[in-house]
């Protein structure tokens, strides 16, 4: 009847996929829910092939509408089948592929689920350590989902089966003993829980407390037990009858359990049974029948063995691959590890390159400013200098033109003799430079009777006659002389550091040149006369402070005045002063020929033979 | 004064009850260096166990044992050594169809499941956690020398399947198991040309744990112990007719021994158990668990 159902839903399904649409998706959702729960109750009983095809449509359907959980449900039992049958390789690679979805979905019942299939796998692989490692991961799992304790007991279940077929009998021991009092009395779990504590019992031959367990789980559970379980039982039991000498019901039990592994895959027990079987006849010294049983042990063995070979050899293989693949992997890490290393030190190069040039560059630019600096001191200081020069020029330029200027200015423009300026501007400093005690004679020419010349000859000619004149004049004083046209027809003389016998002597010596010479009037010749007055400077040691060289010139003028006023074409001049004391100069100056005549002044004169007016 | 009484008694049950036939391993010379061992005194006089012959030495000891447990037990006759092929001795075929009494051997319990319906098991020699032994390399592999627990997933050890206590150890760490099956020498051959890297080996005698052998030497890795997970006991046949008495008069002398702790002192001072080793880490300790209180 079952069947029956199972291939009606089946139908079910797959025309319900091709007509329904989206709008109908949770009716599509429960429909495959039903039909995955009738097909667990099948393959509770059995490792059933024929149910694989409605188990992939189930699994497709469950993929396309999302439901995870059917669809790792589905896998893991695909991968049971295949398991079950020898198909480690396919098995494995689904086991994974569950494990992975499982890992997506992050339900924890579906990844304890899985793990334990997992687990299941690994012990038949012999892959203890694999298993040991997924049986912690799902302990971690199940202890966060402490409120179901179900999950915990599966846990220890599994742990203690690997203790079991690693050989630490004790360590099983222990965690069946936490599953039992973990677990619900009379459920399912703590019927294998006991099952495998008298497997474990008979492995530290204790075989009568395996008996009392194998009783109790006949009583209790034997009934529901799948066929795995009945067997495992029947196994234990035969065992615990051969530990206790019962060597007939051992074999009696064996046979039983032999015959149920008939056309199944259950090969492990069915060699276990046959060594027993061995064994129990040996001590029963049927060694024919022990033999005919080792013989077939032998074979089921060897078959065992070669089931075992194919699955090392799966696992040699797998390893191999994944050397390989790791390998490859190496290698191409390592080839990865070389290109990151060339890209770092072509990088490094490229950023070598560029700092170089970088560096090139500013050392260009600094090489560049550094020529534009240079160029532009030295165009700086070519303009200065051309500046400098220029200004040099126009300072000599003015200067010249400053000297030219003073020359002008300092020139009579007409006879060429220095001028009153000139006087003006350089008697301080001849008077400074006069040796102490040495005299400076200040001399007053002037010509007679030059009006008349202009008169008669015109302004020119009396031009000629003064130039003349000065020339004279030039002829007769040294060269340390300083020459001045007073003004007019009027010429002052300074004769520093003479005494006043040479100016006496040199006094004369222009009036007779003068006298003399022959001055020319429009292509006439003239005669012509000066006459001179002149003064010493300090006029006497002790007046040097009361006299000054103003006075001094003033006392030359008098002295040309009163030559004027005597004779004309004659000198006088000043030669001492009687009184120094008494002497007054304003006075004398006003009264110069009165003081000349009462002798308070003693002067010289060329004017001889006649005495001087009143 | 004590043993002079039981010499006495000994010579005259020789005299009056025929000799007692216990099996013995013919190979490696056990009769020969239990002679030498004995040097002339009587089996019940020995109270120092400290080895005095080249070999392994818990052989000789258990000759000794079983002989004096028997006595103590009541089993006054004299002993004979008969001396058979290993091969019959492992599969127990003679002491199962009656064909010998005893075995002068100890045997580990896990072997003896199957037969436990033919064969009286006697209580331990040896308890579960008292057998250890060592990861002996070579000593010039200085490198395995003070190798770390955490490393051990890194070793290779050859061990023969056929011993199933030993397989049973390994299996439960991390070590890396090569399976051998063959002569113990050639295991060690492997050691010595690097095929593996240590061998599982009960820890030597000598002080300093070195194995010597054939002028090689060899070092148990510092530190580091393994639990053979069962004990060990002396079996009787149950369908020789004297072996219902013979294993009642084992036992029971067993049990003085016992008692007077003087198979706890053959032991160690045979140097079975290394007090030298007694701090070592036990790589597989959990072996060791007991059940729930």
């Amino acid at each position: 009847m079952s069947w029956l159902r199972s291939v009606w839903y089946y139908c079910l399904i797959l025309f319900s996929y091709e007509i329904c649409g989206d709008e109908d998706t949770v009716v599509q959702k429960q429909t495959i829910s039903t039909a995955f729960e009738q097909l667990k109750y099948r393959m509770e009983s059995e490792h059933e092939l024929s149910v694989l095809p409605q188990l992939r449509v189930i699994r497709n359907q469950a993929k396309h509408y999302a439901q995870r959980t059917i669809e790792i449900q589905t896998i893991l039992i695909e991968a049971s089948i295949r398991q079950h049958f020898g198909d480690y390789k396919h098995s494995l690679s689904m086991h994974y592929q569950a494990l992975e979805l499982a890992e997506q979905v992050g339900k924890p019942r579906i990844m304890v689920e899985t793990l334990l299939a997992i687990i299941d796998l690994e012990l038949d692989l012999e892959r203890y350590d694999h298993a040991q490692r997924y049986v912690n991961q799902a302990t971690q799992i199940a202890q966060a989902l402490n409120q179901d304790d179900e999950f915990l007991v599966h846990v220890k279940l599994w742990r203690a089966k690997i203790y079991l077929e690693k050989g630490s009998f004790r360590q099983a021991l222990y965690e069946l003993e936490l599953g039992q009092k973990l677990a619900k009395n009379n459920s399912p779990l703590s019927a294998r829980l006991l099952l495998i504590e008298a497997q474990v019992a008979l492995r530290l031959g204790n075989y009568l407390v395996s008996r009392t367990l194998l009783n109790e789980f006949s009583i209790k559970y034997m009934s529901s037990a799948d066929d795995k379980s009945q067997l495992d039982y029947q196994l234990a039991l035969a065992e615990s009858a051969l530990q206790a000498g019962e060597f007939s019901e051992a074999i009696e039990l064996a046979m039983k359990g032999l015959e149920q592994t008939f056309h199944t895959r259950y090969l492990e027990e069915q060699a276990s049974l046959q060594r027993l079987l061995a064994s129990a006849y040996a001590q029963l010294s049927d060694y024919q029948q022990a033999h005919l049983y080792l013989k077939r042990y032998s074979l089921t063995e060897r078959a065992l063995d070669q089931q075992k070979r194919n699955n090392k050899v799966l696992q040699l293989e797998a390893q191999y691959a994944l050397a390989h693949q790791q390998q490859q992997v190496s290698l191409l890490e390592k080839d990865n590890a070389i290109q990151a290393q060339q890209i770092v030190q072509h990088e490094q190069t490229l950023e070598n390159t560029k700092l170089t040039q970088q560096r090139w560059l500013l050392i260009g630019l600094l090489c560049f400013a550094a020529v534009l600096f240079v160029y532009w001191r030295w165009q700086n200081r070519r303009y200065t200098s051309k500046l400098e020069m220029q200004v040099a020029e126009r300072t000599a330029e003015l200067k010249e033109r400053n000297k030219r200027l003073q020359t002008l200015s300092f020139t009579d423009s007409l006879t060429g003799l220095s001028n009153r300026h000139y006087f003006f501007s350089t008697i301080d400093s001849q008077i400074n430079a006069l040796p102490e005690k040495h005299d400076m004679i200040f001399c007053i020419v002037d010509i007679d009777h030059f009006k008349k010349i202009n008169d008669t000859y015109g302004h020119a000619a009396g031009d000629l006659v003064l130039q003349s004149f000065a020339d004279i004049l030039k002829q007769c004083t040294r060269n340390s002389d300083l020459l001045v046209r007073w003004g007019g027809e009027e010429f002052l003389l300074v004769m520093p550091d003479m005494s006043r016998r040479d100016a006496q002597e040199a006094v004369e010596r222009i009036r007779q040149q003068v006298e003399r010479f022959p001055f020319m009037a429009n292509g006439q010749t003239v005669q012509c006369t000066c006459s001179i007055g002149f003064a010493p400077y300090p006029l006497t040691p002790d007046l040097q402070e009361q006299v000054s060289w103003e006075q001094v010139l003033e006392l030359a003028d008098s002295g040309l005045y009163l030559a004027k006023e005597v004779h004309r074409n004659t000198w006088i001049g000043l030669d001492s002063v009687r009184q120094p004391s008494a002497f007054d100069v304003e006075y004398t100056l006003k009264h110069y020929k009165e003081q000349v005549r009462q002798g308070n002044i003693v002067v010289s004169s060329s004017y001889v033979g006649a005495e001087i007016p009143a | 004064m004590k043993w002079c009484w039981l010499f006495f008694f000994v010579s005259c049950f020789a005299y009056a009850k025929p000799p007692l036939v216990i099996d013995i391993i013919s190979s490696e010379n056990f009769s020969q260096r239990y002679k030498e061992f004995l040097a002339g005194r009587s089996v019940l006089e020995i109270d120092d166990f400290h080895p005095s012959t080249k070999g392994s030495h818990i052989e000789i000891i258990e000759m000794v044992l079983l002989q004096q447990a028997l006595f103590l037990g009541g089993e006054h006759r004299p002993v004979i050594f008969n001396p058979k092929p290993s091969v019959n001795i492992i599969e127990f075929s003679d002491l199962i169809a009656g064909d010998s009494l005893v075995l002068a051997r100890s045997t580990w319990h896990e072997d003896l499941l199957d037969y436990k319906g033919s064969l009286y098991i006697t209580e331990p020699l040896v308890e579960y956690g008292e057998y250890e032994a060592g990861f002996y390399v070579t000593k010039r592999n200085v490198a395995l020398h003070d190798m770390p627990a955490e490393r051990l997933n890194q070793l290779t050890v050859v061990a023969n399947p056929r011993w199933k206590v030993d397989w049973r150890a390994l299996n439960n760490t991390d070590i890396n198991v090569v399976s051998f099956i063959g002569p113990w020498e050639t295991m060690l051959e492997m050691v010595e040309t690097n095929v593996v890297d240590a061998m599982l080996i009960n820890f030597s005698v000598s002080e300093s744990l070195v194995l010597n052998f054939e002028g090689r030497e060899y070092v148990p890795i510092n530190e580091l112990k393994l639990l053979l997970p069962d004990s060990r006991h002396f079996v009787v046949s149950k369908r020789h007719p004297e072996g219902e008495q013979v294993f009642n008069a084992l036992n029971t002398g067993l049990a003085i021994l016992k008692q007077r702790g003087i198979l706890k002192k053959a032991l160690i001072e045979s140097g079975f158990i290394s007090g030298r080793v007694k701090d070592w880490h036990m790589v597989n300790e959990s072996m060791l668990m007991r059940a729930l209180p």
